[in-house]
């Protein structure tokens, strides 16, 4: 995926981290009244949400290789393995003239 | 004379007694099958009425105390009726008459006409020694009464059809004979002992007696002439043969009453006259009886389960369900006595139906040989419904009469923590089902076979085509037997309530007042 | 139980939906959770109806404030569950709906154990029709394996509740704490419902195999019927403070990996009921507000999440993240919605979750229990990892996948645009909810400390998306399905069986044959001497009556002459 830089959520990066900068500034200012053993950390938040996310990241590239299994593991007709029956479904491509509109766009 | 004996009504116990033995003879006299099976019907439906007059009154009032002639005891012979002796009395009339309605049909065809009214006076013979052991109140009173009934019976035994009544009813002879000089010789020792005969004034004088070792003799003689008499196991020998070659009438009157009657006198012996802290206390009674009764309903249970003759089967299965009684005598505590109460007048209708299922067979299919009886339901649905619904109250199944008494000598054995025997009973209720079951998976799911059957059963009549449903006068007694079989299981708390109170009356021991003094 | 009572109404229509043609359906759908409403507060706070039944004293109603917080949400959720299922035309999945909704609301009115009991069950029963309507081969099995395991937790109640009854001679149901064996039992037939750890397989097999409409509703009531038993009965209970981070941890792991996003959602459901729990367990009017008031809105926006869900499945018949992307396209207001639940479950401001989530990490911190604190912030960034910013970025957003559906169908947008706009108004004007929940609430969300931490962790969590995205680390979906606990009933038990079951019939014939032989003996030897004509049956001789006769009086002679 990161041979592909166009993507639209690169466009975001640079305002979040702009508004990353301006929440660590505004963390030393403002008392947030830490209760908990650790929370008076400066910065205490943003470290342990980039932690905790890098980590549940990197945890879960390991287990899905380790409960990863096909769709028919437990069985051809079991229900991961099954399409959602069609007559509960009403599949309808959205008008071409709007789709082609947007993709323009 | 008390208030009661002044009208007539206060004559009904002499009544109980005197109408019977007067038809005895007037059957000999009218020589006639008919007129002679008429006239003990009334006689005995009017002791049916009596006794429940009797019962009505000692509900509600003290036990009856009647000097017959006027003659006061000790001179006289008194008549003591409590509701144990109305209850026996009800029981004996009762089953009586409901077996003299189908006695006539099933009669007819065993005995020849000309000999048929013999047979009704030795049936009007019995119940007036049945009725006279369970009302009087003299100890040698019961022993003549007790040889009048015995009489009579060895003479209906040996009316049976073949030549093995004959020998069943000499055997029976010897050995009710062998029982009635043990109870004479145990009466006389205590007369010895104690210069009376009166039970009153026995269970007055008994425990004061100088002599206690011929006390002891007496009860020793006693005990064991009651136990041959009552057909408690081992000494029930007599008793296969006799119910297995009797006429079938017979058999269902006397399977429900006489060994009952002398149970009777088992618990007025040793309960009323001798105490229970005499008989229980420092006698074990129940060291001997409770290991007779265990023996008997498990050994008899099994051995009715291999028996191939239905009567024979119900003989042995009589004889087991008198242990569940002696069972709950030997207890000697409210509990267990109201439970052998219970099961003496529930198991005396419940076998009497049986015994009337079984008659109802043998009329129209000439054998009771349980392996030919295959798919006989399709020709006599009643009769083997009647059997299957009689066979469910043995067993014990609830709503049946068999499941309140059965239920009432768990509980009492439960309170004295015998849990073993417990066990035991509801072992033996399991082969009861097993020697029931084979006879009904016979008669309504067994098909074909029968010919093979019948003629390896050496049976003489053979194969059953013409076999078809019994006559009315058979159904109806039957059948009303079954309707009041249910209604005892559905309304088990009356026969339990007057069941109990007879057994409170004879813990208490006999009211010791002079006759006639009671203002 | 008058005619009146909410669960009665439902049930009510339940039966007259059986005679209803199918547009009557759809509306009698709509109004029962009206007119549920209505009966719910036409109940004076506080009424507690009691019925003698057989010698028990049942309760039917109980309008206490914690059961009105549960009855009033899971009314309004029905009615949005029926709009958004106005389209469907399965008899059978609208009248289990009915029943359904009903029962839950019926638990949670119950005052005792027994009506509890009968409830609990009904909606296991009900419920499952919400899968077997699917009416494949695989949503049956699942169904199955569902209804077996959600009876289990009834059968776990009955006990339970016939062991307490016994102890203690009370059907009453109120605080029991795990304090006896019954109560144990009734704790853990709690659990199951509440997707306790290792007991929690039964939720993320069976809400994915529901009907589009179905899951919306199986993820509203079971689940929270069962916090609600927990706070009724276990309030208080330390162990359920652990239980519940536990929960909310491995929940996380769990929905991160998957790649049905409906699945996804289920082990998100996880981690949110541990949220609840942990508040349950810590036992503080503030904790139980915070659960109670966390169940509310996640009610809200679980639902509105698994609907946009369901409208992308019904618009494209998958709902797995490697087929979809880029739906925004052509399905912008699914999309908003799917954006303001995401919002709303990660507690941005103005959303939702940011004034019920933090009840109960505070109630947390102040009553010390810090490891639950950790575990509950974790978990809360761990939302962000596998809902919040992953399903809409994926679907919506991202790589494109080709797919063009059109826009959700009229009745299905108006449903999410209300849940939608619910979370929003709840998260601006909290005032409401606030006055719904059984304690007083003195507590603001709106603090600066409050936004400053919480933009703060959204802001870093976002960062490390786009850094993560941007270095390719994140794991590609492919089509694939991920093993749970279920392997051990599905798998390894179906495996281990022939030979459990082939040594057990070994032992068992070696026993029968032991039993049969032992019987045999025994009936050859009884037969021998018990057949006709067999020294027992025969009929004796006078000689040995006469010795037998002799020797029983000789034994009794001596033992009473001793």
């Amino acid at each position: 995926m990161a041979d592909m830089p166009t993507k639209p959520i690169d466009k975001l990066f640079k305002p979040v981290l702009i508004a990353c900068g301006v929440l660590l500034l505004l963390d030393l200012v403002i008392d947030r009244h830490p209760k908990v053993p650790g929370e008076a950390l400066p910065f205490f938040y943003a470290i342990i949400a980039m932690a905790t996310f890098v980590g549940v990241i990197f945890a879960c590239r390991w287990l899905h290789d380790v409960l990863q299994r096909p769709t028919d593991f437990y069985g051809a007709d079991a229900v991961d393995a099954e399409e959602y029956p069609q007559d509960g479904l009403d599949r309808v491509d959205a008008a071409p003239a709007s789709a082609s509109r947007r993709q323009d766009s | 004379m008390s208030e009661l004996s002044v009208s007539t009504a206060g004559q009904i116990p002499a009544l109980q007694i005197i109408v019977p033995m007067l038809a005895a003879p007037l059957c000999v006299l009218v020589r006639n099958a008919r007129a002679s099976w008429l006239i003990a019907l009334a006689a005995s439906g009017v002791s049916t009425v009596t006794a429940w007059l009797l019962v009505l009154h000692v509900g509600e009032h003290e036990p009856i105390r009647y000097a017959l002639g006027g003659w006061l005891p000790p001179t006289g012979i008194e008549y003591y009726i409590d509701t144990l002796n109305a209850t026996m009395l009800l029981l004996v009339s009762g089953i009586s008459t409901v077996a003299l309605v189908y006695a006539r049909e099933s009669i007819a065809s065993s005995i020849s006409s000309d000999r048929q009214y013999l047979f009704y006076t030795s049936w009007l013979l019995c119940i007036t020694g049945l009725m006279g052991i369970a009302i009087t109140g003299d100890a040698f009173n019961v022993f003549v009464f007790l040889e009048i009934s015995s009489i009579a019976t060895y003479s209906l035994i040996a009316f049976g059809k073949d030549r093995q009544a004959l020998i069943a009813s000499f055997r029976y002879v010897v050995m009710g004979s062998v029982g009635a000089s043990f109870i004479l010789l145990g009466i006389g020792f205590l007369y010895a002992a104690t210069g009376t005969l009166n039970m009153v004034d026995l269970a007055a004088r008994i425990p004061v007696t100088e002599s206690p070792r011929a006390v002891l003799v007496a009860f020793s003689f006693l005990t064991i002439g009651l136990m041959i008499k009552a057909a408690i196991f081992p000494l029930h020998a007599w008793l296969a043969d006799a119910y297995h070659r009797a006429p079938i009438a017979a058999t269902a009157f006397l399977a429900g009453t006489a060994t009952k009657v002398s149970l009777y006198v088992l618990m007025r012996f040793f309960y009323s006259m001798f105490g229970v802290d005499y008989s229980f206390g420092s006698l074990f009674l129940n060291w001997v009886l409770l290991p007779a009764a265990v023996g008997g309903f498990v050994i008899m249970s099994l051995v009715a389960v291999f028996q191939t003759d239905l009567r024979r089967m119900l003989a042995f299965s009589s004889v087991a369900q008198i242990g569940y009684i002696v069972a709950g005598i030997a207890l000697a505590t409210q509990a267990g006595l109201t439970a052998g109460i219970v099961h003496i007048v529930n198991h005396g209708v419940i076998k009497a139906a049986l015994f009337m299922a079984v008659g109802c067979i043998l009329l129209r299919a000439g054998h009771v040989h349980r392996p030919s009886l295959d798919s006989l339901y399709r020709r006599m649905p009643f009769t083997c419904t009647a059997f299957l619904l009689a066979g469910f109250g043995l067993v014990g199944i609830p709503l049946t009469a068999g499941f309140v008494s059965k239920f009432q000598l768990i509980q009492a054995l439960l309170e004295r923590g015998l849990w073993p025997i417990v066990v035991l009973v509801l072992a033996s209720s399991l082969l009861a089902v097993v020697y029931v079951g084979r006879v009904i998976e016979i008669m309504l799911f067994r098909e074909g076979r029968s010919s093979e059957g019948a003629a390896s059963g050496g049976v003489e009549h053979g194969h059953s085509t013409g076999i078809h449903e019994a006559p009315l006068t058979m159904l109806v007694p039957m059948y009303a037997l079954l309707a009041l079989m249910f209604w005892i299981g559905i309304n088990g708390e009356v026969t339990l309530d007057l069941a109990g109170e007879a057994a409170r009356q004879l813990l208490e021991g006999m009211r010791v007042l002079t006759p006639g003094g009671v203002s | 139980m008058s005619l009146f009572a909410p669960p009665a109404i439902y049930l009510v229509a339940a039966l007259i939906c059986c005679f209803l043609p199918r547009r009557g359906r759809a509306v009698l759908l709509l109004a029962v959770p009206v007119a549920g409403l209505v009966s719910i507060f036409s109940y004076a706070p506080g009424v507690h109806e009691v019925v003698q039944v057989l010698g028990f004293e049942l309760s039917f109603v109980r309008m206490d404030g914690m059961a009105r917080t549960f009855a009033v949400i899971f009314s309004i959720a029905a009615a949005l569950a029926a709009l958004y299922a106005f389209h469907v035309h399965d008899r059978l999945e609208q009248i289990g709906t009915l029943v359904y909704a009903g029962s839950a609301i019926g638990a949670v009115l119950a005052g005792d154990l027994i009506t509890l009991f009968l409830w609990w069950e009904a909606t296991a029963l009900a419920s499952v029709f919400l899968m077997w309507a699917r009416r494949t081969t695989g949503a049956m099995a699942t169904g199955m394996r569902y209804l077996i395991i959600q009876v289990l937790s009834g059968v776990l109640l009955l006990t339970g509740l016939l062991l307490h009854y016994y102890d203690t001679g009370s059907i009453a149901f109120d605080q029991l704490g795990v304090v006896s064996p019954g109560t144990a039992f009734i704790f853990v037939a709690f659990g199951i419902k509440c997707a306790f750890p290792l007991l929690h397989n039964w939720l993320a097999d069976a809400y994915p195999a529901g009907t589009i409409t179905g899951t919306v509703v199986l993820s509203i009531f079971t689940t929270k019927m069962a916090v609600y038993a927990l706070a009724r009965g276990y309030a208080g209970t330390e162990m359920l403070i652990w239980i519940g981070s536990v929960m909310a941890l491995s929940a996380t792991f769990l929905a991160v990996i998957q790649n049905d996003l409906r699945r996804t959602l289920s082990y998100s459901l996880i981690g949110q009921l541990g949220f609840m729990v942990v508040g349950v367990g810590i036992g503080s009017e503030l904790a139980l507000n915070g659960a109670m008031a966390h169940a509310f809105c996640s009610v809200l926006y679980q639902g509105l999440l698994f609907m946009c869900m369901g409208t992308v499945l019904y618009r494209t018949g998958t709902s797995k993240a490697s087929e979809l992307g880029g739906l925004a396209r052509t399905m912008p207001i699914t999309a908003a919605c799917c954006l303001v639940g995401a919002a709303s479950i990660s507690a941005v401001p103005l959303f939702s979750g940011f004034v019920s989530k933090s009840l109960t990490l505070s109630a947390a911190a102040y009553d010390g229990h810090y490891f639950a604190w950790y575990a509950l912030l974790i978990a809360s960034i761990g939302v962000l990892c596998h809902t919040a910013i992953r399903i809409p970025y994926t679907v919506f957003f991202g790589e494109d996948s080709g797919k063009r559906p059109a826009e959700a169908p009229v009745h299905m947008r108006a449903a999410m645009i209300v849940t939608a706009a619910l979370c929003v108004v709840i998260g601006v004007y909290p005032a409401p909810l606030y006055a719904l929940l059984p304690f007083e609430v003195d507590y603001s969300s709106y603090t600066v400390a409050h936004l400053l931490t919480q933009l703060q962790m959204l802001a870093f969590a976002g960062l490390s998306y786009i850094w993560l995205m941007r270095r390719g680390l994140l794991t590609a979906d492919k089509d694939v399905m991920f093993l749970d606990t279920d392997i051990v009933y599905r798998r390894w038990l179906p495996a281990a069986l022939p030979a459990v079951s082939s040594s057990i019939t070994a032992v068992w014939h070696a026993f029968q044959n032991l039993c049969l032989g032992a019987l045999s003996f025994a009936y050859q030897r009884v037969e021998k001497v018990a057949a006709p004509g067999a020294i027992l049956a025969q009929g004796w001789s006078v000689g040995t009556m006469m010795f037998v006769v002799i020797v029983v009086m000789a034994v009794l002679l001596f033992a009473n002459l001793l």
